[in-house]
């Protein structure tokens, strides 16, 4: 028993390694701030009503379509049923950013859309991009719990003589509606962590806000004050699903999983469902991706050819570390409860999945904050005996380093990577380590050399899509990242910002062909069987 | 021959937080070597918790244990589970399912790979497997995999086998054989073994021993069959068999002469004692075949007939009460017949107690 004491210590140490940027943030709110009045009393009220409207009106479309989406999926079967399960994630694998230069691409003058709509820019542009690419989050979530557990409810509905709209208003709606809020908490989280698609349509929010303050006006302190009113932001609509959630949570717990037989759709219907769900992906995807196409392919490449290679190298380093050190966090944090039979270890082994909730920019500011102050104590301790020996003090050593952004990706999404490892964590059980232990074995040969082998599949499921995420990511590598250091997302959102879009879209396009490429991976695997027998 | 105390356990106690009732109280338990002890009750009652604190999974709140004379747990010392020299067969066999049998049972051997895989051959043979030794848990039965989780416990040679509900999980038609096996197994390398089950039939036919637990407190603990005959209170009486339980002055309206018996608690009963009457302790005949009218004996009515496949039980009106009688199952009398029952002479000897 005394062993696991240190797996807890791991487990708590881990744990307070998260939490800490938050804290930073939180201590330097007290801090003094030149501009605070200044911008609280003119821009401020801006960033809150347009943050505002962006939510509501990003929300909406993004709960309607979401919703319908997973009920046609989910209930019939038609023409290009198979073609659309992997067609309409795609939008989820093409950054906001990238779609908003790619549409302004293509309503700019010369543009092919140009003569219909002359401009694309401003709030509605802006509710137009964050719809139909962030849908698949309400929809894959409102998918999973309607495709599982609805069959008996439809049935039942049908039973009693309802029609089809009925069955979907009165029967899979409620059903959805606690996942489809959590799917849509989570597309409101990326509505505010937007940053490069609202700088480049001329939005402001609070997350360009806090650029300004940062970048513009050099002022950490009032930049902390906008995350944090962007974190409360964030709160009061985690709050709000939580209360709206209540007891709805029946749908899932406790109930045998009763899966949905799908109703044949042939004629004219199946092709004009198709069609509509068609265009989804269109909006949300081969539009963007087309733009782009057209844009590389007249760009003399070889010009650019090592630039690309090097920024692309440079990204996948990044990003596939940062993956590594995720899938290996994940999976101490979802070891150690099993050691402990959950309680208390539970809850502090899925604290850092906190930081998914928090937009990218406020845990830049809250890295910022730690790794300037690390580094000011480092200097105020050591220079005294290094200055001398050197010629010259120490230095920063962690603010704007590689290993701080990658530390801050995976404060950022190791929650991504923790959920699919500890659900199977939860399905193996700890009956193998009380094995273990009755062999004479601990729990280090248990995690190396039952419990990995047993992961492997959950690791490489939790690594991509960690890696799906980092790689795309903006703000948080715009403000962390090392001088002169560019990643495929901030060199993609610079030179579009610059309006060299030709120049851009080879970087954004290798960025979405990743994106769409790890997403196939994806399905593929959450849809192979497994060939271990858990429990056997 | 001496029998070594194998297992001591004093006054184990455990009291989850957020319970009001604590899950294992005073617990006391010995067990000598060879010796397969078998503590049942109903889920929840703490038995399994009994059993991981044993085993060193789950650390006591109180008492002490000893294995083999070694204190593994007391208020001053815990032993972790890996050195206790404790084996365990847990519910689902607990089998790695990436690894093979061969492997499964080297996991936890020490020393080079061939005496390793020597030992977990022989253990395979014993327990009928070897040639499946390449195999993978998935692809064997559930009977099958028990037998691997038990060869894999015993190639460490343990001085205690624990036994958590092994059988549950197997399907009825295969347990019975499978317990056999089992039985056979642990007899054939004399090791002492403490099973748990809520399943009072893998006790009988596996335990020679038997303890009954009730909301954390074991009750009452002997040899199977003097806890069947003699049960310390009516929860021991119903969770080892089927039983009628009758207020004494209710059984002696029905047989008169119960009372004036020289045997048994009868002899001096307390006012409102109530006595326990297994269904096999009663002779039923139908009254057109009736004895000549005893003190002994008394007449009723069948109200229900169950056949269960060995025996056929008997719900019959006596009076003002209800009783079960079983017999053999090829002997059958018709619902609504009239019967006379008897007291089987060796009740008085052997078969009734007086239930406080």
């Amino acid at each position: 028993m005394s062993t696991r004491r240190g797996w807890l210590f791991i487990l708590i140490v881990l744990t307070l390694l998260f939490l800490l940027p938050f804290a930073a943030l939180l201590s330097g709110v007290f801090s003094s701030s030149d501009t605070w009045g200044h911008l609280s009393s003119t821009v401020l009220p801006r960033y809150i009503g347009s943050s505002l409207f962006l939510l509501l009106f990003s929300l909406v479309g993004v709960y309607v379509l979401g919703t319908l989406t997973a009920w046609i999926m989910t209930r019939y079967s038609f023409p290009l049923k198979p073609v659309l399960e992997i067609a309409l994630i795609f939008p989820h694998a093409v950054p906001i950013y990238i779609s908003a230069f790619a549409y302004r691409g293509l309503f700019n003058y010369g543009g092919l859309f140009h003569p219909i709509m002359p401009d694309f820019s401003g709030p509605w542009a802006a509710v137009f991009l964050f719809i139909f690419g962030l849908y698949t989050y309400v929809y894959l979530a409102a998918r999973a719990m309607l495709a599982t557990f609805g069959g008996q409810f439809i049935d039942t509905a049908i039973m009693l003589g309802k029609s089809e709209w009925a069955l979907f208003r009165r029967v899979a709606l409620p059903l959805m509606r606690p996942a489809a809020v959590g799917g849509a908490v989570l597309a409101g989280v990326e509505v505010l962590n937007e940053y490069g698609a609202l700088k480049y349509l001329g939005v402001e929010s609070f997350t360009t806000g806090i650029f300004r303050a940062w970048f513009s006006l050099g002022d950490i302190t009032a930049a902390i004050r906008l995350s944090l009113l962007l974190l409360l932001t964030v709160g009061i609509l985690i709050t709000a699903e939580k209360l709206q959630r209540g007891r709805a949570g029946f749908a899932s717990s406790g109930r045998n999983p009763s899966p949905v037989i799908p109703l044949k759709i042939r004629g004219i219907k199946g092709t004009l469902l198709s069609a509509v769900l068609l265009l989804l992906v269109t909006f949300g995807f081969f539009i963007p991706l087309l733009q782009l196409l057209l844009w590389t392919v007249n760009t003399p490449l070889l010009q650019q050819w090592g630039e690309i290679a090097v920024i692309t190298a440079d990204t996948l380093v990044l990003t596939l570390s940062a993956s590594f050190a995720a899938v290996s966090i994940a999976l101490l944090l979802g070891f150690i409860p099993l050691l402990f039979n959950g309680g208390i270890s539970s809850s502090l082994a899925s604290l850092p999945s906190l930081g998914y909730a928090v937009p990218g920019a406020v845990i830049a500011m809250g890295v910022m904050r730690l790794s300037t102050t690390a580094d000011h104590a480092i200097n105020r301790l050591f220079n005294p005996l290094i200055s001398p020996l050197r010629g010259e003090p120490l230095g920063l050593i962690f603010s704007g380093s590689l290993i701080v952004l990658a530390g801050a990706y995976l404060i950022r999404f190791i929650a991504v990577s923790y959920k699919p490892v500890a659900s199977a964590y939860t399905s193996i059980g700890s009956v193998y380590i009380d094995s273990a232990a009755t062999m004479g074995r601990g729990p280090i040969p248990s995690f190396f050399k039952i419990y990995l082998p047993l992961m492997k599949r959950a690791s490489l499921f939790a690594g991509i899509l960690f890696f799906l995420d980092a790689i795309k990511e903006l703000p948080l590598t715009m403000i962390l990242r090392p001088f002169n250091y560019d990643t495929l997302a901030t060199v993609t959102y610079e030179l579009a910002s610059d309006e060299r879009l030709k120049e851009a879209a080879p970087f954004g396009l290798i960025l979405v062909t990743l994106g769409v490429g790890v997403t196939i991976i994806t399905m593929m695997l959450s849809k192979g069987k497994r060939k271990v027998t858990q429990g056997a | 021959m001496r029998h070594t105390e194998i297992l001591q356990v004093q006054s184990l106690h455990k009291h989850f937080s957020g319970r009001t009732q604590p899950a294992v109280k005073n617990l006391d338990l010995q067990l000598t070597s060879g010796e397969i002890f078998a503590l049942v009750g109903e889920s929840g009652c703490g038995k399994t918790t009994a059993l991981r604190m044993i085993a060193g999974l789950l650390t006591p709140d109180k008492g002490k244990i000893l294995i083999r004379e070694r204190e593994v747990y007391s208020a001053s010392s815990m032993v972790p589970c890996e050195q206790r020299k404790v084996g365990m067969v847990f519910q689902n066999a607990a089998l790695f399912p990436h690894l093979n049998l061969e492997k499964n049972v080297m996991f936890g051997l020490k020393g080079p790979g061939r005496a390793q895989r020597a030992r977990a051959r022989q253990f395979l043979e014993q327990v009928g497997l070897a040639e499946l030794r390449k195999a993978y848990p998935h692809e064997l039965s559930g009977g099958q995999q028990q037998r691997v989780a038990l060869a894999r416990a015993l190639a460490l040679e343990p001085d205690l086998i624990l036994l958590d509900e092994p059988f549950s999980n197997l399907d009825i038609r295969i347990k019975t054989k499978v317990i056999e096996q089992v039985r056979a197994i642990l007899t054939q390398v004399d090791t002492t073994a403490l099973l748990v089950t809520h399943d009072i039939n893998e006790a009988y036919h596996l335990a020679d021993r038997i303890g009954v637990m009730r909301a954390g407190s074991l009750i009452q603990q002997g040899d199977p069959a003097d806890l069947y005959h003699s049960p310390a209170d009516s929860y021991v009486a119903d969770f080892l068999g089927t039983a009628n339980e009758f207020e004494l002055e209710k059984l002696q309206a029905i047989f008169p002469t119960l009372s004036a018996h020289p045997y048994g608690a009868v002899d001096t009963p307390e006012s409102g004692a109530q006595i326990i009457l297994r269904p096999e302790d009663i002779e039923i005949v139908p009254l057109s075949q009736a004895n000549p009218t005893s003190g002994q004996s008394a007449e009723g009515k069948i109200e229900g007939v169950t056949f269960l496949g060995s025996r056929r039980e008997y719900l019959v009106q006596v009076a003002s009460v209800k009783m079960r009688v079983s017999t053999a199952s090829h002997y059958k009398i018709p619902k609504g017949s009239w019967v006379q029952l008897t007291l089987k002479p060796e009740v008085h000897q052997h078969l009734l107690r007086q239930v406080v």
